[in-house]
């Protein structure tokens, strides 16, 4: 399957004129991080020679073990394309090691191999195509970003260019560069707020990429002057940014969800694929939705799912069955937001999934009304649950399901759910805005 | 004339009063503002001919905004920097459309700096525009020429008799001669 050998990546370096070369990990929280080195260095960097800090890193180890090896991938090896020649760079995206040789439990990206080699076990290949959803911010006269966008910055009066637009274009432009295939691009519902969606591929593929996508993404919009953000719910009132992720499983090539036989089209595998997530999903939730904000994004109203349900035709639960079958019949999961970390959220959905294959869970009856319509009594009778409606509840949640903490490993779930806590106390104990206008004048 | 300017520096008084300085001048302040993301996003939408850019800026250094805008063809970049700075701007400016100037100075330096500046670019404007219109009249020439040839070999045409075809079909088709000719090579 590889694209690149060692001698490959260092041919392109040299013919390129690359400079600088950047080994890239992600740590636990979904943070893209990474060491500089010079071209003179990647023999030694390819020889997995190239040694850092691990207790440097948030979530990675405590001080007495923090000699780690980062380990690059050469298929990942791409020349980033904004910056002007010469002195180009590079990337790697690299595996972690444990100074005795054996791969890093606290990686993400060896969570991710972990479950697809499970996968693999069962026969089965996991392919991943994400939905991205950003907003682009205006700065002010000190370079912060601001909350204002530019469809309603009042620009349309010094000159008809969309800078929004202009941007967006030049970021396919730039993945399509870095040999991504984009599939569809357009604004979204919100002011400001756009959407970008590439080719699926299999998991690990397309985790690196949507790492790589927000960096784009991101550089791109400060050539704009503009300011990228993936965070969930950055205005009250208008839709938050989701990153939907459809999922498929493939057996000998092929798709293994679909049937042409059954009403829906959909195969056994698929309905128990669908009970597994929806079994797990309130686990799931602390990982694909994992900070504070996130849950402002989950409430009635904007699109974003509520209530734990599925559906082949209807766009609101949680679950959704494009209209596509064949080679293309998937599940599109739609809570995830772009803050998760895309190792973790695709290594947790693909557990919970395998787990209804391997005990041949069913799912409930999907719903086709909206669920958003029906009020409490009637979403009991019908059996629909609620996500969690905030982090601490989420990893409450995560703390009680074993399947998902299995998924993530020991390592990761401590320090995960450590540091989300304390994130969760911050933000419980903090006095804000709304408060004060509620109550200080009124008692 | 093209005087369409936009000045950013990171203080609001002293960009203001450079405002003033070029409005007396007969420029046209386009926009004035403080941060080097809001010198590019403007110079995105309001495309002047010329940005003025403070070398401190409060989110990145006018050399960066300068790269990126005069990379991207965007437009050209006066670069106000302090003696210290200069050998490293010089270094890193490569030859990119970034004029250099020092601190301090005074307003008839700025003015005939921005003069000379907008003029000169006027006239490679010019010339270009010129180099594009030979082009186009050689490509022409080689056209029509080919085009006669072939007439001439093709129905054994003299070389008025061949020229005068071409004319006409032209001038009875209302089509330019360039056309015309590259209708003849393709379909002979």
């Amino acid at each position: 399957m590889s694209k690149y050998t060692t001698e490959d990546v260092k041919k392109m370096v040299k013919e390129n004129d690359v400079r600088f070369i950047r080994l890239q990990f992600t740590d636990i929280f979904g943070m893209l991080k990474n060491v500089s080195i010079t071209a003179s260095q990647l023999e030694k960097a390819l020889d997995n020679e190239c040694m850092f800090d691990g207790s440097s890193i948030e979530g990675f180890v405590r001080i007495e073990e923090s000699d780690m090896y980062l380990r690059p991938d050469p298929d990942t090896f791409v020349i980033y394309p904004w910056r002007p020649a010469p002195g180009r760079v590079a990337r790697l995206i690299c595996d972690i090691y444990n100074a005795d040789g054996t791969p890093f439990e606290g990686d993400p990206r060896y969570v991710l191999r972990k479950t697809i080699k499970e996968a693999e076990e069962m026969g089965y290949t996991f392919n991943v195509g994400p939905e991205c959803e950003f907003f682009l911010f205006h700065k002010d006269e000190k370079g912060y970003p601001t909350t204002v966008t530019h469809d309603n910055a009042g620009y349309f009066d010094l000159g008809p260019v969309d800078l929004g637009e202009d941007a967006r274009r030049d970021m396919c432009l730039t993945l399509e560069a870095m040999g991504f295939e984009i599939e569809a691009s357009h604004h979204e519902v919100a002011p400001g707020q756009h959407e970008i969606d590439f080719k699926y591929g299999d998991a690990l593929t397309t985790a690196d990429n949507i790492m790589t996508f927000k960096l784009a993404v991101k550089t791109i919009a400060q050539k704009y002057g503009l300011h990228a953000t993936f965070m969930p719910k950055p205005i009250f009132g208008v839709c938050g940014s989701g990153m939907h992720i459809n999922q498929s499983l493939s057996r000998d090539g092929k798709n293994a969800f679909y049937d042409p036989d059954n009403e829906l089209g959909l195969s056994g595998t698929a309905y128990q694929y669908i009970a597994g997530i929806m079994k797990h999903i309130k686990g799931m939730t602390a990982i694909t939705n994992p900070v504070v904000n996130s849950y402002k994004r989950l409430v009635p109203g904007y699109e974003a799912p509520v209530y734990i349900a599925w559906s082949a035709k209807n766009r609101s639960p949680l679950i959704r069955i494009p209209a596509a079958r064949g080679a293309s019949t998937r599940v599109e999961m739609r809570n995830p937001d772009p803050a998760c970390n895309p190792y973790l959220a695709f290594a947790v959905s693909l557990a919970a999934g395998l787990d209804g294959i391997k005990n041949n869970l069913q799912p409930l009856a999907s719903v086709e009304k909206n669920i958003f319509e029906m009020d409490e009594d009637m979403r009991k009778a019908a059996g629909i649950e609620s996500l969690p409606e905030n982090l601490c509840q989420a990893i409450k949640e995560l703390q009680k399901d074993e399947l998902v903490k299995n998924a993530l490993g020991s390592h990761i779930l401590e320090r995960y759910t450590g540091a989300k806590l304390i994130e969760w106390d911050e933000y419980r104990t903090q006095v804000y805005e709304w408060e004060i206008n509620q109550y200080l004048a009124k008692y | 004339m093209n005087r369409k300017v936009m000045i950013a520096i990171n203080e609001m008084d002293a960009a203001n009063q450079m405002k003033q300085v070029l409005a007396q001048n007969g420029f046209h302040v386009l926009s004035v503002c403080t941060s080097g993301s809001q010198a590019i996003q403007k110079v995105r939408m309001l495309r002047p001919d010329l940005l003025i850019v403070n070398f401190e800026l409060p989110d990145t250094t006018g050399l960066e905004v300068a790269k990126l805008l005069a990379y991207d063809k965007l437009c050209t970049v006066i670069l106000l920097m302090n003696k210290s700075q200069t050998e490293y701007a010089e270094s890193f400016r490569g030859n990119l459309d970034v004029v250099c100037l020092n601190k301090p100075f005074n307003r008839t330096v700025l003015i005939r700096t921005i003069d000379l500046i907008l003029s000169s670019k006027q006239q490679i404007k010019r010339l270009e525009a010129e180099v594009e219109d030979l082009k186009e009249d050689l490509e022409t020439r080689k056209m029509v020429d080919r085009a006669k040839g072939l007439l001439m070999k093709k129905l054994g045409l003299s070389e008025m008799e061949a020229h005068r075809k071409i004319q006409k079909q032209s001038m009875d088709h209302g089509k330019s001669i360039r056309d015309v000719a590259k209708n003849i090579i393709e379909t002979l």
